[in-house]
């Protein structure tokens, strides 16, 4: 019923938005999507193999421009992806944009407020689908339960893009934080803590460079966080921090059929805390993972996908031996890889409407939920599968 | 493996990562609207205005872009000739630029003739017309060291 009133208003936006897109400094667009889908021998999505409509995204944006330099953009967005992230509302950017430099060939921007994070290649509009190569992101690298905390940070980011005779430069950096509710705190540590985990920042920077004589696209990003437990009064886990440090190459080539892509990660995660037990929590592991993805352009408004997406959560234990003697609790072994290849079909009923479908084999759990105290895993046996079928149209 | 094999192997990748070279039978020339107090435009700059990255001309006014549909031959030929992209990389940056608040996308029209009627009609405009089609209401901008 929620989602009946949801795509109602959704089509009422896009009605009025045809009769008026816009005054001359208010510019809007938006988009509704809604499909069906489930994931088998998993709680990846659903919880009992059941095939469900929790798979809907819908989102409004606005720019309004003040002048030449300023302007201010939001987008207010309503998710339910099931078990894959928080069911609800949330403003995923509201920013200032100042243009500082706006010479022909170079652009120079700062956004301040919650900007949005446009350092991988999917990142700018990851919470658009019908921006993205499929209707889930490969999770080695768009990892679905860090997806609030990915997508956009509160505090400035600074965007640079220059275009001349060696081809197109991008070099974007960022600093800020992202809050993260009560909930996301039980399921990135345990669903027995009782307090907060708060980023304390996130330092990102990254470049992309696009040569004018090739269709190909290279990119590197670097990414530095910190956060911190705060604990409630009665509480399992006294204090506690951890930091990350990533590492990612991407590339992409573009050709008149078709499309390749690939991202590569490391990432090294520290935890340190300490339990009302007394028994001191001290992990640092560094994990690898990456995918290759393939588009091949069947028809103009028929696309064929097929992924390959891998990540393993320490790469000394590349097959999980280690997880099952933990000292908080055996962890499965298969709990340490997840290995997923994907064979996806995208149809463009008209130039806004597209329908889009996806089937998914995984071995492995190792990037459904945070592989550190078995409590907080989600169930998967040690290979399942998932798929979804989408319905999308934007305005 | 055989040197013979080894050849064949790099030949192939070579063709794979070649530059798509595309006998396109439409040359195309840039347009804008009277208003506009820019006379030449460098591939780069022209490039930076049709992804939606450059918004405003240098007097503050704002760049109002207009193409014809991805589907079009014309369009096509101008994305390949004059701005060095695929019409599907053009639509995957229009969305992006969209869609991350960061601007507005082009006016897609229907027909060459309403390109050219929004051209003349709406101050700051630009767009492209096949060369042999000119219009004494718009001027033509020239691109340097661009398609002759």
């Amino acid at each position: 019923m929620k989602q009946l009133r949801l795509i109602g208003g959704m089509l009422a936006l896009a009605i009025m938005h045809k009769a008026n897109a816009g005054t001359e400094n208010v510019t809007w667009n938006g988009f509704i999507a809604q499909g069906i889908t489930t994931s088998t021998d998993s709680h990846y999505i659903t919880d009992s193999n059941d095939i469900t409509t929790e798979l809907t995204e819908a989102g409004v944006n606005a720019t309004y421009t003040l002048n030449s330099s300023l302007s201010v953009a939001g987008q207010l967005v309503y998710l339910d992806g099931g078990n894959r992230f928080s069911q609800g509302s949330r403003v995923d950017y509201l920013f200032v944009d100042w243009r500082v430099s706006q010479m022909f060939d170079w652009q120079l921007n700062v956004h301040i407020g919650r900007y949005k994070n446009r350092h991988w290649l999917y990142s700018a509009t990851q919470d658009v689908p019908q921006t993205r190569p499929s209707i889930t992101l490969p999770q080695s690298i768009y990892y679905d339960g860090n997806r609030d905390v990915a997508l956009s940070s509160d505090g400035i980011a600074i965007q640079s893009v220059s275009s001349g005779n060696t081809g197109t430069w991008e070099v974007r950096w960022s600093y800020g934080r992202s809050p993260i509710g009560k909930d996301d705190s039980k399921k990135l540590l345990s669903p027995q803590v009782q307090g907060r985990v708060k980023q304390d920042f996130v330092h990102q920077f990254s470049t992309y460079w696009r040569p004018d004589s090739t269709q190909l696209q290279l990119g590197v990003s670097l990414l530095q966080s910190e956060f911190t437990y705060q604990p409630a009064k009665q509480d399992i886990l006294l204090n506690g921090g951890s930091m990350i440090d990533r590492i990612t190459l991407a590339a992409r080539y573009d050709s008149e059929n078709w499309e390749l892509s690939m991202e590569l990660l490391r990432d090294r995660l520290i935890y340190q805390g300490t339990f009302a037990n007394g028994l001191g929590l001290d992990v640092d592991k560094t994990g690898e993972g990456g995918y290759i993805q393939w588009r091949y352009f069947l028809q103009h408004n028929l696309t064929a996908l097929v992924r390959i997406d891998t990540y393993d959560v320490d790469r000394q234990d590349r097959k999980g031996k280690l997880l099952e003697q933990s000292p908080f609790g055996k962890i499965p072994a298969h709990y340490g890889y997840m290995d997923e290849i994907t064979l996806g079909l995208s149809f463009d009923i008209t130039s806004q409407v597209r329908i889009s479908g996806e089937y998914s084999r995984v071995r492995g759990a190792g990037r459904i939920a945070t592989v550190l105290f078995p409590d907080s895993l989600i169930y998967a046996q040690p290979y399942w599968s998932n798929w979804s079928l989408q319905l999308m149209y934007w305005f | 493996m055989k040197p013979g094999s080894l050849k064949a192997i790099v030949a192939c990748v070579v063709l794979l990562f070649a530059k798509g070279g595309v006998a396109d039978t439409y040359s195309t020339n840039v347009l804008a609207n009277l208003s506009v107090d820019v006379e030449t435009l460098s591939p780069a700059q022209l490039r930076m205005i049709f992804a939606g990255r450059t918004q405003f001309w240098p007097d503050g006014s704002r760049i109002r872009v207009f193409v014809l549909p991805s589907s079009d031959p014309l369009h096509q030929a101008f994305c390949r000739t004059q701005l060095n992209v695929y019409p599907y990389q053009l639509e995957r940056i229009w969305q992006r630029v969209v869609y991350s608040g960061q601007g507005i996308a082009p006016h897609v029209v229907s027909s060459p003739e309403l390109l050219i009627e929004n051209i003349v009609n709406t101050p700051g405009s630009i767009g492209y017309m096949p060369n042999n089609i000119n219009s004494p209401k718009a001027k033509n901008v020239a691109i340097l060291g661009g398609q002759p």
